[in-house]
């Protein structure tokens, strides 16, 4: 799914450890997100949203799915 | 909703599991009076152990030895026991086919294939009331 992570990420210089271990996530897991190779649950998709303060519809584009 | 992954267990379990494994593979081997076969299976074992402690690097060890467990490696497992079960089933029903080429009854395989089938269809539909009744 297409998504708004690694710009989000970019932006407050986070890397994708650091997202990774404020998720509780792996960092492969948040590389497999950015990169659209996996699609997280609706609680790690929330927490993301949270994270960034953004609506989880300004995170994840549910129309630009793979 | 999606199932939750489970709380990841410690390191050492996976590596320490296979390795325990070599002393039940010795002692069947020498009970069944091969005990030079039992110390190599057993030998086996304990160096697939140390490539999991050694190759703790590897993403793939990794994913083994469970050490990232997060909701996406909890999905990978799924599919991948899912896959291993297929092909389990498959390379058993080939091998029967092997033996009927070779002439061979092929009743073991037959036979240890239809109690895997019965043993996977009895755990799949208790998996599926169990969980059912979970989510």
């Amino acid at each position: 799914m297409k998504n708004a992570i690694r710009e989000l990420r970019t932006q407050r210089e986070l890397s994708q450890a650091e997202l990774a271990q404020a998720m509780k996530v792996s960092r492969q897991t948040i590389n497999a997100i950015e990169t659209e190779r996996y699609t997280p649950s609706l609680p790690l998709a929330i927490a993301l949203a949270r994270f960034f303060e953004r609506t989880i519809e300004e995170v994840f584009d549910a129309d630009g799915s793979a | 909703m999606q199932m939750e992954a489970p709380r990841p267990a410690p390191a050492w379990v996976v590596p320490a599991l296979v390795a325990a494994l070599a002393v039940p593979t010795f002692v069947a081997f020498w009970i069944g009076g091969r005990p030079q076969l039992g110390a190599v299976w057993a030998a086996v074992q304990l160096t697939f152990a140390v490539v999991l402690v050694a190759g703790r690097r590897s993403d793939t060890i990794r994913l083994l030895r469970g050490l990232d467990d997060d909701e996406r490696t909890f999905a990978l497992e799924s599919q991948a026991t899912a896959i291993t079960a297929v092909v389990l089933v498959t390379a058993l029903a080939v091998l029967f086919l092997a033996a009927g080429v070779r002439g061979e009854s092929g009743l073991v395989y037959a036979s240890l294939l239809l109690l895997l089938l019965l043993l996977a269809e009895l755990t799949h539909l208790g998996a599926l009331a169990v969980l059912n009744r979970k989510s």
